[in-house]
């Protein structure tokens, strides 16, 4: 958008460091399932989107490497981010290497991941996944307002 | 003569649950309490679990403290009111992968898990299809993922296609396919000649989804979270009605609130209810 212009402030970058956490634990959750169809015969799987998928992530992460922090929290978080994505990758690279794969590497990788984004997570206060589609707490009643559709002038 | 004993055990509770959330087309009905528990099932040496809670030390702790979740109790305290350990727990039977329902698997070490294929399949595909599905991952936490793996490389996870009899003698599983989720299961239990429960995971959560606000005019409510169709949650309700010679008491709903007004139960020293469901010739009553 022209004139758009992105400020680095402590609440974009807690907002930031939060997404990273949602992306990584939806690459966590991807990378061990095509650990688990890679063990598992049968499974009806479409793993060329996994990986597609697992990749763009991965791009999505990385692309905010050089940001400059400046929220403490958010730079530690995103320290231990940055740890988890180098293990899924590394695990995701593994992966395609199939038959060379020794699993016991593989469920490491994952498995140090996965404390990385327990750690980022508990920094951060936040979760790695949603459930506000299924469980978010209304504690309002919706209420009837004519202006609820005010799309502005 | 019962051959079973059935007991579902509250592990912790939802003040706050969005009534929309649980029955269709509910809306600007504010939240209700929701008690979240697992069902356990003995018969001889075998101890099965249907649903396996939440770790409230893990990621799954975090969301159920974000929507308001309370009381959490370890699954060792839970059980013991039973008389069991969780070390005990020979079978785990998964209904559906939803965080409480599947996060708890690590404190269950000896246990074989069983869950629908589809399950599986069908989160793989959502994950596959980016950030647009994101709303249909709602409540499936990666780190879960990661323990079915860890159970699959072990050995300890069974994936079922359809019906499967006898995990242990008279406990069969039954598909719910596109319901609550896409491969969603209930439990069947024989617990006598002729005599048959129903553990409905949550393609019904209270009796309230089976009959509806009055008895002599039954009408099914279904749920108002699915990933799948309203209408196949209707049909499955008529399946398990028939399951149960259309006595809907047979059906155990495992979010009811008021199971202790059909069965016997008791609360424990934290304010959580045991029922008891089933009670086998040679057990004895936990309440």
């Amino acid at each position: 958008m022209a004139g758009f212009r992105y400020l680095c402030t402590a609440a974009s970058d807690d907002s930031t460091v939060r997404e990273q956490l949602t992306q990584l634990g939806e690459l966590l959750a991807i990378v061990s399932f095509l650990k688990l169809a890679s063990d598992t015969r049968g499974l009806s799987i479409q793993s060329p989107l996994l990986h597609e998928r697992a990749e763009a992530l991965l791009r999505a992460v990385s692309g905010r490497r050089d940001r400059q922090w400046t929220d403490d929290i958010a730079a530690h978080g995103h320290f231990h981010l940055m740890s988890a994505r180098s293990q899924l990758e590394k695990a995701l690279s593994a992966l395609r290497r199939g038959k060379l794969t020794g699993h016991v590497k593989v469920m490491t990788l994952l498995t140090g991941a996965r404390s990385e984004l327990e750690r980022a997570s508990a920094l951060l206060g936040a979760a790695i996944f949603d459930a506000s589609s299924c469980c978010a707490i209304h504690t309002n009643v919706e209420e009837t307002n004519e202006k609820a559709f005010c799309l502005g002038a | 003569m019962k051959k079973h004993s059935v007991w579902v055990l509250e592990y912790s509770r939802s003040p706050v649950h969005p009534v929309s959330g649980v029955f269709y087309g509910a809306h600007n009905q504010g939240t209700m309490n929701l008690p979240f528990s697992y069902v356990l099932i003995k018969i001889g040496d075998a101890v099965v679990l249907v649903d396996a809670g939440h770790d409230a030390g893990d990621f799954g702790g975090r969301i159920a403290d974000s929507i308001g979740v309370t009381g959490w109790t370890h699954p060792s305290v839970v059980l013991a009111e039973c008389g069991v350990s969780p070390e005990d727990v020979t079978h785990v039977i998964l209904t559906h992968a939803h965080f409480d329902h599947a996060g708890g698997l690590k404190y269950f070490p000896n246990a074989q898990i069983y869950m629908q294929r589809k399950e599986l399949e069908s989160w793989m595909w959502i994950l596959s299809k980016g950030p647009r599905f994101r709303s249909l991952q709602a409540g499936l936490n990666p780190a879960d993922v990661l323990y079915l793996t860890q159970a699959n490389t072990e050995g300890r996870l069974t994936l079922v296609d359809g019906v499967y009899s006898d995990v242990v003698p008279g406990v069969h599983l039954r598909p719910a396919f596109d319901t609550h989720t896409a491969g969603s299961q209930y439990v069947v239990v024989e617990t006598a000649p002729g005599s048959r429960l129903v553990l409905s995971g949550d393609v019904i959560y209270t009796y309230r989804n089976l009959v509806g606000d009055d008895l002599d005019h039954r009408q099914f409510i279904p749920p108002g979270l699915a990933n799948g169709s309203q209408t196949r949650l209707i049909e499955t309700a008529e399946e398990m009605m028939s399951i149960v010679d259309d006595d809907y008491r047979h059906v155990i709903p495992m979010h009811e609130e008021k199971l202790h007004e059909y069965y016997p139960s008791k609360l424990t020293a934290g304010g959580l209810r045991i029922v008891e469901i089933a009670l086998a010739a040679e057990d004895e009553s936990r309440v």
